[in-house]
């Protein structure tokens, strides 16, 4: 019997001329868990998606269990002996868990199908593992974890030779990621292989046999888990060469400056951990960090958008509990988030309306838009941003990437903000656009605006913070400032855990 | 206590009809007589079929506003069928019923059309057709062949109409269905998540289509029925009676968002609108032309009551506190 369970070969996929996977090829053993790891785009979930039947791979073979598979759709992959286990839960929540877990393989009675043999029987698998879930109540009965459980116990049932994970531990505590790994123990003893997709270092070193690394859709290596040291996990996942020419903005020491916002000990568990830092006037800071280290989380507390267990924040020394973003933006802070196309614009409608939404107070006359003063707002910020429109009337949804981005700058940028948060802002835009933008960002620091900067590509924090705060699960590790500020003290950082200062 | 709280929420409907059934009792002597009980349960009958049919299309998530056209392009070819043949005149209602379902399965589907606006197009298109067909007038026929006269008018053993036992034998075999067989969990696993029933090889088409034939042909049988019953077919016959279905349906128990809700919730919704309209006619307090305020107010009572009972109660997210309470202590 060969000793690999998977071998992927060569696979290629194409989304409209963009490689999302050039080459990939790597393979699991039986009964080995093994990481798949990567950052956004490296290509992770099309990968898997290929595996499981969702996308056909333009080129290249999949062989499973020896033998070559081409899976059309998604219950194919299940039949052959992959299940995954999605981020997402695909379950049902209104039916019982009994049902969920033998979905589409009732146990059938003459008349229909056995009720009972399907209860005792998941009664059975829950009871085998250990965990307290009455398997007849419905499955929203149970949190997110005993639900993770409940879609792995599926996996289980359908005897699947390879499960997929896909960040099964994202929203899960630490007692709940212990039963988990419990699980995963039992199943690799019975040959089961399982891929491990996670962000958390600590969870792939515990778990996982071998690591297999993919950076932007191209396979960097597979390794044993033992011989990576997390440094050079981290610099194959992330690391860039250093491109000539980058110049790089001087470094202020804005310490002495007024404190804008000042953060202290919030928790949001378990994604923020006793968060504790602080911003001044004019000043960017940079949060980097893995996916998953709590970045967008900390933004989203900060803004009003999710309410913190505890922790108090302040803004221009005063204490405040934004219960919406409404309040956020009434003390003068401002949000572009990550997604810009669910959470930013307004597609159809037009540049100068989506630029004026947010200043409406500012361009009405007893509940009447003054046209001419939104006109004037509008193409104000259509020249000073340098936003490629034909005009204001243009629908939004017909620019690009970056003009779009500009747009919605436009749009805080009328509610004089005194901090914008920049949740990966330069997400899908051509590199021209990104300069600008990155430029503009600058801009707004000297004219006293505080920047709080999100991104997961280094190079762009390195060039245009100040400070940069480096954050592991959902706490944060390190603080870098003027010199030290480079990519290979972040990830220096994120793999040892600890503040740059031991390491001088 | 908090099993007593449990045992109220869950069983809102059931409890519901009781507290009409006492209020019917107390605002009228002949509420409860036999002859009313039983003229009740006939009219009751004839909607809730229509319900029955509407719980398929609600569990799957979907909605249906042309089941009134239909119930009344049913009546028409039925009575106009009568004359010439016994087996046309049942056939006929049915199959239409069938092909308009099928019809709004096909915009739903494959026009990627939401099923309100769907639904009602076909509402409009169906009603016109019989306002064409009939000339905006009503069709008599003299007297109906027996048999046929027999589906709405049968009565056995005095007081059980035939209609009755045609709905609980429906309500039986469709709730059976919905339990038992596949294609009946298919309509909660479609409502429940329709991603994950795709990724499960659950067809949402097919379900859809088949929730619709179904709830069409229901709407064709419920026709039938009524005009057997009233012997003749007037344009406007089942008029509002989508909403009147909706209503019985949501009352008893299901969720408009689809993948929750049971046939014998759509039973009790069924009967405590029907008692409700027949108490209205019994009553002397309240003028009559308040029905609507009042069916209105019954029906945000049991959306409101219902709410609650998913915030608090065993169908919901109780477990998703002490989930949190757990996270706590780590």
């Amino acid at each position: 019997m060969n000793d690999n369970i998977l071998d992927i070969q060569n696979i290629t996929k194409n989304f409209a001329g963009v490689k999302a996977l050039d080459n990939v090829s790597f393979s699991v053993k039986r009964g080995e868990v093994h990481a798949l790891m990567g950052e956004n785009g490296a290509g992770k979930s099309t990968l898997i998606k290929i595996l499981t039947g969702i996308y056909r791979a333009d080129t290249g073979e999949i062989f499973f269990d020896e033998k070559k598979c081409v899976f059309p759709n998604a219950l194919s992959a299940q039949h052959a002996g992959i299940s995954t286990i999605y981020q997402e839960l695909n379950m049902i929540p209104y039916l019982s868990v009994s049902e969920n877990i033998f979905l589409g393989r009732y146990p059938m009675k003459r008349e229909g199908i056995d009720w009972k043999t399907m209860n005792e029987k998941a009664q059975k698998l829950v009871d085998d593992i250990g965990v307290k879930i009455d398997a007849r109540k419905p499955l929203n009965t149970y949190g997110t974890a005993k639900q993770q459980i409940i879609s792995i116990l599926r996996a289980i049932s359908l005897e699947s030779k390879l499960i997929v994970m896909d960040e099964p531990t994202s929203s899960l505590d630490t007692n709940e990621v212990d039963i988990l790994f419990g699980i995963i123990d039992k199943l690799k003893k019975n040959g089961v292989a399982i891929i491990f997709i996670s962000h958390r270092l600590d969870e792939v070193y515990r778990m996982c046999d071998r690591i297999t690394v993919l950076k932007d859709g191209q396979y960097e290596g597979t390794y044993e888990s033992k011989e990576l040291s997390q440094y050079d996990l981290l610099n194959k996942m992330i690391g860039r060469k250093i491109v000539a020419g980058d110049n790089q903005k001087a470094k202020r020491d804005m310490s002495g400056e007024d404190c804008v916002l000042e953060v202290s000990h919030i928790n949001r568990v378990p994604h923020v951990r006793d968060v504790s830092f602080e911003l001044h006037r004019g000043e960017i800071v940079g949060f980097a960090g893995l996916l998953g280290a709590g970045r967008t989380e900390i933004a989203r507390i900060i803004f009003g958008c999710d309410i913190p267990d505890s922790g108090e924040i302040k803004v221009e020394n005063q204490p405040v509990h934004f219960r919406t973003p409404t309040d956020a933006v009434a003390h003068g802070l401002a949000f572009c988030t990550e997604n810009r196309r669910e959470e930013g614009l307004f597609p159809d409608i037009s540049v100068q309306n989506n630029i004026s939404v947010s200043a409406l107070s500012q361009i009405c006359t007893a509940g009447f838009i003054h046209l001419k003063k939104r006109k004037q707002l509008s193409t104000g910020y259509i020249e000073k941003l340098g936003i490629k429109t034909p005009s204001g009337e243009q629908l939004i949804k017909n620019l690009s990437g970056g003009n779009q981005q500009k747009v919605i700058l436009a749009r805080w940028l009328a509610t004089n903000p005194k901090l914008i948060i920049f949740d990966e802002p330069t997400r899908g835009i051509d590199v021209g656009a990104k300069q600008e933008i990155e430029k503009l960002i600058c801009e707004f620091s000297e004219r006293g605006i505080s920047v709080l900067f999100i991104s997961s590509e280094m190079s762009e924090l390195v060039r245009n913070c100040d400070r940069i705060i480096v954050l592991r699960d959902g706490m944060i590790v390190g603080e870098l400032k003027g010199d030290e500020i480079s990519e290979k003290n972040i990830m220096w950082i994120i793999a040892n855990k600890k503040s740059i200062d031991s390491l001088m | 206590m908090k099993n007593f709280k449990t045992f109220i929420l869950d069983n809102v409907t059931l409890l519901g009809l009781i507290t009409v059934i006492i209020i019917g009792a107390l605002v009228s002597p002949t509420f409860l007589s036999l002859q009313n009980t039983s003229n009740l349960l006939r009219s009751a009958s004839i909607m809730g079929l229509v319900s029955v049919g509407m719980t398929f299309v609600i569990l799957c998530g979907s909605i249906d506003l042309s089941v009134s056209s239909v119930f009344s392009l049913s009546c028409y070819f039925f009575i106009v069928l009568s004359r010439y043949s016994v087996v046309l005149a049942i056939l006929v209602p049915l199959v239409v019923g069938v092909v308009v379902g099928l019809v709004n399965g096909f915009l739903i589907n494959k026009m990627a059309i939401p099923a309100f606006v769907g639904t009602l197009a076909t509402m409009l298109l169906v009603r016109g057709l019989v306002l064409a067909f009939s000339n905006n007038v009503t069709v008599n026929v003299g007297t109906l062949p027996p048999v046929l006269s027999f589906i709405g008018r049968g009565v056995f053993l005095q007081y059980i109409s035939f209609p009755l036992i045609l709905f609980i034998l429906v309500v039986a075999i469709t709730s059976f269905v919905l339990k038992k067989r596949f294609i009946g969990r298919t309509m909660y696993i479609v409502g429940g998540n329709a991603e994950a029933a795709k990724m499960m090889g659950v067809s949402v088409q097919k379900t859809l289509f088949t929730a619709h034939a179904l709830c069409g042909m229901m709407a064709g049988f419920a026709g039938i029925i009524f005009a057997s019953r009233v012997g003749s077919s007037y344009p406007l016959a089942g008029n509002g009676y989508e909403l009147y279905a909706i209503a019985s349906v949501v009352i008893g128990g299901a969720a408009l968002t689809g993948g929750i809700g049971k046939m014998t919730g759509t039973l009790f919704g069924s009967l405590i609108m029907g008692s409700f309209s027949n108490i209205f006619k019994l009553q002397r307090f309240i003028d009559p032309q308040w029905e609507f305020v009042m069916i209105g107010v019954i029906l945000l009572a049991v959306v409101i009551v219902q709410s609650l009972a998913s915030k608090y109660g065993s169908v919901g997210r109780k477990d998703t506190k002490d989930y949190v309470e757990s996270l706590g202590n780590s």
